[in-house]
């Protein structure tokens, strides 16, 4: 079984194009000054392309092809930050229960700005209690910290449901703030909800020596591998999977794709043998690789059998 | 070994990917099994700039995104444009 721990629906809807256009920025200030007009707008129209499956067709075709078994679709709520989005952050909610109805392969994390107050808890109360999610995502570079306390509340419902939180670690799109980041800024909160486990999304590869450290002496802080697939092109993923290995967190690994995000750079099947030929080169024990691919995932997420059987508070 | 001449659009994709790949490969020893990351060491960007380079080598769009993501080699890159 494998299941992804990070991904999201690849819709405008979802991740908004004022969330790409912070992309593109990045990625044209990386390329060299002599290519043409002609040739960035291609770019842009090739990167944007990679947002167009609102109904999660490639998105479960590539699953398919690939063996993964679930995927934890992510809510990230742009709403406070982002001005003139198309749809309100319920609606955002309604179209992953739509999707949840219609395909049993995925799974979602809810996800609500702590700026909200009252209203933004509720919602997260009624997606968790009546639409099935079962989980909270925390988008930092929306501007607080996962140690917000206006975010205590939500931790609570999260600590009575054992419902798992993932926290984006590192940069993000230019058009946001990387001010809380940092893999340390969910530390207040892992402390003071012992009894939550935290997903550090990225974090297995970005920033990885501090997140680890903080995974190493916190025993509900997890590391969410997606991000990886520029290591790998890099030729520097095995050795962090080894840094990682070397400090006793084979149990602590989640594997991720953050799809649609990283599609340019390879098919989903592509990232699965990366982390199965690791097991191939003796990087992995056989052990490891199933902890990776699921074992982890399912004990977060408390799934006892091969599919998506249980935790649902529907 | 009898050696597969090349059309105009495969010279003048291997000729980007020698320029692009800073391996100083000669075209001899750029062959089509060779994968564009693992062997040839193209990196994330190199990979755009190489997308990019082709179709305006060629004067048309030929990818999308799903090609994009299936391609792993030489040959691969090839066949794209023999599908076209």
């Amino acid at each position: 079984m494998i299941i992804d721990c990070h991904s999201h629906i690849a819709s405008r809807t979802v991740l908004p194009p004022q969330f790409f256009d912070g992309w593109l920025k990045t990625v044209r200030a990386h390329l060299p000054s002599n290519l043409d007009a002609m040739q960035m707008e291609r770019m842009d129209e090739l990167l944007r392309a990679l947002n167009e499956d609102p109904q999660s067709v490639k998105h479960i075709a590539e699953m398919e092809t690939a063996g993964i078994d679930l995927a934890v679709l992510l809510v990230i709520d742009f709403g406070i930050i982002y001005k003139d989005l198309p749809i309100t952050i319920e609606e955002v909610h309604l179209e992953h229960k739509r999707l949840l109805e219609r395909s049993n392969r995925f799974i979602a994390f809810s996800g609500v700005d702590p700026r909200r107050g009252k209203e933004g808890l509720e919602l997260f109360e009624k997606a968790v209690t009546d639409w099935g999610f079962r989980g909270l995502k925390i988008y930092a570079p929306c501007g607080y910290s996962p140690s917000d306390k206006r975010l205590f509340p939500f931790y609570e419902i999260c600590s009575a449901r054992k419902l798992p939180v993932l926290t984006h670690v590192g940069p993000s799109s230019a058009t946001l703030s990387f001010r809380h980041t940092n893999p340390l800024g969910v530390d207040t909160a892992a402390l003071n909800f012992p009894n939550v486990n935290f997903i550090l999304g990225h974090a297995g590869v970005t920033l990885y020596r501090q997140a680890g450290l903080i995974a190493q002496y916190r025993p509900n802080i997890y590391l969410d591998l997606s991000g990886f697939q520029a290591e790998v092109t890099r030729g520097s993923f095995r050795n962090i999977l080894k840094w990682h290995l070397s400090r006793g967190l084979s149990r602590r690994l989640l594997f991720g794709t953050d799809w649609p995000i990283h599609r340019f750079f390879g098919s989903q099947q592509r990232w699965v043998n990366e982390i199965r030929n690791c097991e191939a080169a003796g990087v992995l024990s056989a052990e490891d690789t199933e902890n990776i691919l699921s074992g982890n995932m399912k004990s977060l997420l408390g799934i006892t059998g091969e599919g998506n059987d249980t935790g649902s508070t529907k | 070994m009898t050696q597969v001449a090349l059309n105009d659009n495969q010279l003048a994709v291997k000729q980007i990917l020698i320029s692009l790949c800073q391996k100083n490969l000669n075209h001899e020893e750029l062959n089509g099994g060779m994968k564009l990351f693992e062997d040839l060491g193209v990196d994330s960007l190199q990979f755009i700039r190489l997308i990019l380079e082709i179709e305006t080598s060629v004067g048309k769009k030929v990818f999308d995104v799903e090609t994009i993501a299936n391609l792993k080699t030489v040959n691969d890159l090839y066949e794209v444009l023999e599908t076209q």
